[in-house]
């Protein structure tokens, strides 16, 4: 059994330090010791999500946490999905101009630091610019190629807007269509 | 496996990021702004990510402009992330 003590933590960290110890097993038993009441249902909570087991114990000011991770339902939750990522725009939703650039670069960026990755990104109209060289983002998508994710820019937009594609490569309107018709999950920036 | 070492200054207003941001590129240092790591902190906000060896000038640029931060050392390995406090 793997004991998580998270005793004087807050929100997300007992979940944050549980989920690494889950995943750091194939299966069997973890234990998280927490001081609040927040974390004993986020952790009850999550262990549902996951399709695991859980076994709450209250001892004076402190809870123990059991969850019992399972193998086969735990294949089944890190099953991975044929997703598309959609970036129309060179900004991250709607508002200030400067922040949603900002948005937009963190995105991309955190896209590198996970372990389950997009099939494919789309870049059209002015997120066509997001993949041009001169684009703060062009080395993480160029790791993210290097992951095996194809990252494509629509041609016409490069035309438009007269760039040089520094990441991945061009693409039609064929394949922006086909790409999500065939996508299991759409993730629009 | 790809190691990196790098500086990270997490600060409380996303405005102030983004305008330190701003004043360390023109001072040609070596950052960018990425989201705060969920090793470092529960906060959603976003962080400044330098080269280590541009610390000091990084400091001594967040102190002219009054404020305070949070520095830390952050070593990646494939995906994992070790942070330590500055």
């Amino acid at each position: 059994m793997i004991k998580v003590d998270a005793t004087g933590l807050t929100c997300p960290m007992p979940i944050i330090k549980t989920k690494k110890a889950l995943k750091g097993i194939e299966s069997g038993r973890v234990e998280v010791i927490i001081d609040n009441e927040t974390s004993k249902e986020n952790l009850e909570k999550m262990a549902k999500e996951m399709g695991f087991a859980s076994k709450t114990v209250r001892e004076e000011s402190i809870w123990k946490v059991t969850i019992d991770k399972v193998e086969s339902l735990s294949k089944e939750t890190v099953k991975e999905v044929k997703s598309v990522v959609v970036v129309a725009s060179d900004r991250m939703g709607e508002g200030d101009e400067e922040l949603g650039k900002t948005l937009l670069k963190g995105f991309i960026y955190t896209f590198t630091e996970m372990e389950v990755l997009p099939k494919t990104i789309l870049f059209y109209n002015a997120g066509a610019k997001v993949t041009a060289v001169g684009s703060e983002s062009v080395e993480d998508l160029r790791e993210l190629e290097e992951r095996g994710v194809e990252i494509l820019t629509c041609g016409a937009c490069v035309n438009y807007y007269g760039l040089e594609v520094g990441a991945g490569s061009v693409t039609n309107m064929y394949s922006i269509i086909e790409k999500q018709m065939d996508a299991e999950r759409i993730i629009k920036a | 496996m790809k190691t990196e070492t790098f500086g990270l200054l997490a600060l409380e207003s996303t405005n102030v990021v983004m305008k330190l941001e701003k004043e360390l590129l023109e001072k040609n240092l070596r950052v960018r702004v990425i989201p705060v790591p969920k090793e470092v902190t529960a906060n959603c906000g976003l962080s400044i990510k330098f080269s280590l060896e541009e610390a000091d000038l990084v400091r001594s640029c967040v102190e002219g402009n009054q404020v305070t931060g949070d520095y830390y050392k952050v070593t990646k390995t494939g995906l994992k992330k070790q942070v330590e406090k500055l």
